[in-house]
């Protein structure tokens, strides 16, 4: 996009630069905004929120939420593709104008459980995974009847904790353990 | 401004908050669907719907958020053209025996078209004690902001329990 500067005859043009918000995760603390431009590399906007230190110099970083799981419903122990990005890139190469999603992880995959009845299934997904898009999964994968499958969500094993859909998986654990254990249930209907 | 309600207009720049938004999921109301001389502790969010012939793309919320986040909201759908709250008969049905049509039931009083039927609405939480213990997962704490609020409400609106207006 070009912005033409001055009044009158056209002297100058320069290209525009469009800030943007993006969303950064990391395991064990809450999602950030940040605001960037296309040419800022991802790796000294990670560094401006404290991501960019040693502590995180091997830290895979991928971009987006996978929604790999959902093509590959019928695989048993099946992985996701996705891949981790070059945090050297721009903000732009990498496409965040449209993914707006940064996740700084701790683990390459995350070894995915859900439980369901006396049934398990198992997949190890990118740490950009939500829980919204582990959830049709789930459903699906349990074949659960369409009618009333709308009423079954994640929950951590052992726990009451039902994790918002917008969580990215990776945020629920950490290396070494780089695993989530989820019972898939009906939720409870209010009565009384 | 108070604490609460600085509290509030922190989280609604909150990136849980941002990203609904920018998924087109919910969003402050446009002020030509409030009512004059709207005030703090009132808020007005739009809530996206599943498509559904004949039923609108969003539904609206109006909600008392006084002394946020150490006591839930309350409130219930709103009529952005009326600028009342929404009649029993325009609000969102669901399938027959679903949590859906539980959470937006019209058949409840004192609450009908006042306060949803769920333990995140103060003023229903307080008519239904017993909730705190059989519900605890359910039960809103400081912890809790508004955009598990707004989750909560309009994911119900996407699901395949949603049947229309």
């Amino acid at each position: 996009m070009v912005r033409v500067m001055g009044i009158g005859p056209v002297t100058k043009t320069e290209e525009m630069k469009m800030a943007f918000d993006i969303f950064v995760h990391a395991h064990g603390r809450d999602p950030v905004v940040a605001s960037v431009e296309d040419t800022d590399i991802l790796a000294d906007v990670l560094e401006r929120l404290g991501l960019g230190g040693k502590e995180f110099a091997d830290a895979p970083v991928f971009v987006g939420e996978s929604e790999d799981v959902l093509g590959d419903l019928d695989a048993d122990d099946g992985e996701d593709k996705v891949e981790a990005v070059d945090k050297k890139k721009s903000v732009g190469d990498l496409g965040l104008g449209n993914l707006r999603h940064v996740h700084v992880a701790r683990c390459k995959r995350v070894k995915i459980e859900v439980h369901y009845g006396a049934k398990t299934k198992r997949r190890k997904v990118a740490p950009s995974t939500t829980v919204k898009t582990l959830t049709v999964w789930a459903r699906k994968a349990f074949k659960l009847d369409p009618a009333s499958a709308a009423e079954y969500v994640l929950q951590i094993t052992g726990t009451t904790t039902q994790p918002r859909g917008d969580t990215h998986v990776g945020e629920l654990t950490t290396a070494p353990v780089c695993a989530v254990s989820f019972d898939l249930i009906k939720e409870v209907t209010p009565q009384g | 401004m108070t604490p609460d309600q600085k509290l509030f207009n922190m989280d609604l720049e909150d990136a849980g908050f941002r990203t609904g938004v920018l998924a087109g999921r919910w969003g402050l109301a446009e002020g030509d669907a409030l009512p004059v001389g709207m005030a703090w502790p009132r808020a007005c969010f739009w809530l996206q719907a599943a498509e559904r012939p004949g039923s609108p793309e969003r539904y609206y919320i109006m909600i008392d958020v006084s002394g946020y986040r150490a006591v839930s909201p309350t409130g219930s759908f709103w009529g952005p053209v009326g600028k009342t709250m929404l009649p029993k008969g325009c609000f969102p049905k669901g399938r027959p025996g679903s949590r859906f049509a539980q959470v937006y039931r019209t058949d409840w009083d004192p609450g009908l078209c006042k306060a949803f039927y769920h333990p995140y609405d103060r003023f229903t939480l307080s008519t239904h004690g017993d909730w705190t213990t059989t519900l605890p997962h359910l039960v809103w704490t400081v912890r809790h902001t508004i955009t598990d609020y707004l989750d909560e409400f309009q994911t119900l609106l996407m699901g395949d329990d949603y049947v229309g207006q």
